[in-house]
């Protein structure tokens, strides 16, 4: 599925290109539904042709060199950032929900470019565990060295909530690959755990330490 | 002389018996005397003789007598000496040994007493930590089972906030 979801950037990309014939503008874009991020790298980048064609080659296993190209920094990017968000905008248990259910949720995030069939699909048929896997295993074939954070909460919160979160965490560092898990067992209050540290406010935590004051 | 004849002494008796007298010492003189006098003096002579070679010997036995008794005072002053020295040798290992031994028996009673300490605080960290597992359990058990779901997921958002207000 990862080499699947990068052909599917690739074929975006190419095809864009090739219905626009090169003429990068508002209307184009929009009329296409190009994702903002290959938008943004489109009106950045002058040698997209090269580097699309390095990272086909790349992507169909072809022996080439793969260079440190502009292309693939925006695809982990995205990749880290886009996806994460959209699992963290929804319930912890969309995955045990009807269709019906889960395509009100997916409606509720309003997703419209070309590369959300895609998306939808992967949100659909996976569970978060399992996109966080295909997030972690597309980041490592593109060599995106991330941070993993992981945040446990004693139980599911709301959405907005959630992506306040992940916004807060992803600011502090853009290249964090934020997880949310739903971990029962410390009670109350949250857990945030990166590479090496863990910050602990959660209950079972807190009554740990009361219990240590009052010793 | 008319009063000696009268009592019958007459002067040629008396020179007679001076006569008599003068051959009779002159006889004694000659005979006894001179032997006698030489055998005297000979005695006296070897009397001194033997005086003085007992002087010598005294003498001589003297000093040896105060050689030895140099000799002896000084051995027994070496051995007094030596004898002080080995009591006071021995007095100081005593105390060397003594020393030692007190000093392991303080490491030990120190060893022993910090193994007991260390056993005691372990005991007491152990049961304090099970005590302290057996608290958190049965408050966590009360609280993941009866705590409403509103007030976890409100604690959460509390929590986030919190993390929030520090960074």
């Amino acid at each position: 599925m990862n080499i699947l979801y990068l052909e599917q950037i690739i074929y975006i990309l190419s095809d864009f290109i090739s219905k626009s014939k090169g003429d990068f503008n508002d209307s184009t874009f929009s009329d296409l539904n190009l994702p903002k991020f290959l938008q943004d790298y489109l009106k950045s980048s002058k040698n997209y042709i090269d580097e699309l064609t390095q990272f086909s080659n790349f992507v169909n296993n072809k022996p080439n060199k793969f260079l440190e190209t502009k292309l693939r920094e925006v695809i982990a990017n995205f990749t880290v950032e886009k996806i994460p968000k959209l699992v963290a905008a929804l319930p912890v248990n969309f995955s045990t929900l009807t269709d019906s259910e889960k395509k009100s949720h997916i409606d509720k995030l309003k997703l419209n470019s070309s590369l959300n069939d895609f998306l939808i699909e992967l949100l659909s048929s996976k569970t978060s565990f399992e996109i966080y896997e295909f997030v972690e295993q597309t980041l490592e074939i593109l060599e995106f060295n991330y941070l993993l954070v992981r945040l446990e909460l004693a139980s599911d919160v709301d959405s907005a909530t959630k992506l306040d979160m992940f916004k807060t965490l992803f600011a502090k560092d853009s290249k964090s690959l934020i997880k949310f898990q739903v971990n029962r067992k410390i009670v109350g209050g949250i857990r945030i755990i990166n590479n090496s540290k863990m910050i602990d406010l959660s209950w079972t935590q807190k009554i740990t330490n009361l219990l240590k004051i009052k010793s | 002389m008319q009063g000696l004849e009268a009592i019958g002494i007459s002067l040629e008796s008396i020179i007679v018996y001076l006569a008599g007298y003068g051959v009779l010492f002159t006889i004694l003189f000659k005979l006894l005397y001179k032997p006698l006098n030489h055998f005297l003096e000979e005695r006296q002579v070897s009397i001194k003789r033997n005086l003085e070679e007992a002087d010598r010997i005294k003498s001589e036995f003297q000093a040896k007598f105060e050689a030895i008794k140099a000799e002896k005072d000084r051995v027994h002053a070496d051995l007094s000496q030596q004898l002080k020295n080995a009591e006071e040798l021995v007095e100081k290992k005593r105390l060397e040994l003594l020393s030692e031994m007190e000093t392991k028996r303080q490491e030990m009673l120190n060893k022993t007493q910090a193994e007991i300490d260390e056993t005691k605080s372990k005991l007491i960290s152990n049961v304090e930590a099970r005590l302290s597992d057996v608290i958190t359990k049965i408050i966590l058990e009360v609280t993941y089972n009866k705590v409403p779901k509103e007030i976890i997921e409100e604690s959460v958002k509390q929590s986030w906030n919190e993390y929030k207000s520090q960074i």
